[in-house]
């Protein structure tokens, strides 16, 4: 009685053991998945391929550009999240074309595929040696703006390469601590601007 | 008499398991030749959960004109369906081209849609977690076909899985149908169309 009784604990033993690893086995993305680098807004953040540092955060209700000697007004039912980010490579020529809004729930908002042929929106190419600013907007749902996050990557879905993932902590306040949201982002104006 | 009884216990033993199997097909075959359960019908201004998408109908027509940036080609005519497309999902997504399914159209064959936003007119534009979209769905056919006095459309969803069976990665898998809407073919809103 009592050798059975053994037995079958050892055998409910075994049951949990095997239940708690199948659970716990890291699924294929995730063995694969990014390493992560994080990072914070004004410090440069070093990934394999590029150093990013982000500069500065603006938000904006509408767009306005020139296409065709023609005012483009791009306008949105949220907001428009405009991130500077100072970008250079370590060893190759470098596309940092995949870039992120994540939210503080976890939304992860993709750059903005609405601003076809607009200044300054040819892919974010970096050469070695040869730092440069890229500018990435993003249309995003006003609750997204605290506590957000910008992941930064060559690809969209890294495998197995960093992916920066930097804090954006710095937002601008009016005096009263408001969100600074300006009216028209002037694209135009913006590319004039060099490092 | 004892063994008998025996040899019967034991064939049926034996056989309880093919017996169940021959069970279950007789009464999943009765089931399965019935008519297919009804799907749920709506109408203009509904608000339908399909999968990854929030859909909400609105209104159809029929267009020769160039519409919110779509271009018709003179002897080609398109069914137009305009809905607020809401995503639910936790990515931008521009998976929406499976979503809208029209009934068969006698002597047409459907191509794809294609999916144009409203605002500041722009074609296959990703759409954003939480932010619903006006969108319109082209359906372009030849000029000769006869439209139907109504466009009826089938709601396809799919399924969100958070392990699939090939890769163990999370995904949106097989899609059924889980609504129709019918709306009828009526007339565009103001500044829709354009001449093209």
């Amino acid at each position: 009685m009592k050798r059975r009784l053994a037995t079958l604990l050892l055998l409910l033993a075994a049951a949990a053991v095997l239940f708690a690893m199948q659970r716990s086995t890291p699924r294929y993305d995730e063995l694969t998945g990014p390493l992560l680098v994080s990072g914070r807004m004004g410090q440069p953040v070093r990934t394999r391929l590029f150093d990013a540092n982000v500069e500065r955060v603006e938000f904006a209700r509408q767009l306005v550009y020139e296409r065709f000697d023609r005012q483009t007004v791009r306008t949105t039912s949220g907001l428009w999240a405009i991130v500077t980010v100072q970008l250079s490579a370590r060893s190759r020529s470098v596309n940092v074309g995949s870039a992120r809004w994540v939210g503080p729930q976890g939304f992860q908002y993709r750059l903005s595929d609405r601003l076809t042929l607009a200044p300054g929106q040819s892919p974010p190419t970096v050469e070695p040696g040869l730092p440069r600013r890229a500018r990435y907007f993003f249309e995003i749902r006003p609750d997204q703006v605290g506590g957000a996050a910008l992941w930064l990557s060559e690809n969209l879905a890294p495998r197995l390469d960093s992916e920066a993932r930097i804090a954006l902590d710095a937002l601008p306040r009016a005096s009263d601590g408001a969100l600074d949201v300006m009216d028209t982002f002037d694209m135009n104006a913006a590319i004039k601007e060099r490092p | 008499m004892r063994t008998a009884f025996g040899k019967i216990k034991t064939k049926l033993a034996t056989g309880i398991g093919s017996t169940v199997a021959v069970g279950a097909a007789a009464v999943y075959s009765i089931f399965g030749a019935g008519p297919p359960p009804p799907v749920t019908q709506y109408a203009a201004g509904a608000s339908i959960e399909a999968g990854r998408w929030l859909v909400t109908p609105h209104r159809a027509w029929v267009s020769r004109q160039r519409v919110y940036g779509v271009t018709i080609r003179p002897g080609q005519q398109a069914l137009v369906l305009e809905a607020d497309l809401g995503n639910r999902t936790q990515q931008s997504t521009a998976s929406y081209a499976d979503l809208l399914r029209p009934a068969a159209i006698p002597g047409v064959t459907l191509a794809d849609p294609v999916v144009a936003q409203v605002r500041d007119p722009q074609i296959g534009p990703l759409l954003h977690p939480g932010m619903p979209e006006r969108v319109v769905y082209v359906w372009v056919i030849p000029g000769s076909a006869t439209p139907p006095a109504s466009l009826t459309v089938d709601v396809v969803a799919e399924t969100y899985k958070p392990v699939d069976n090939l890769y163990g990665t999370p995904g949106w898998f097989n899609p059924a149908v889980v609504g129709q809407i019918t709306l009828p073919l009526g007339q565009p809103p103001a500044g829709a169309e354009q001449a093209s």
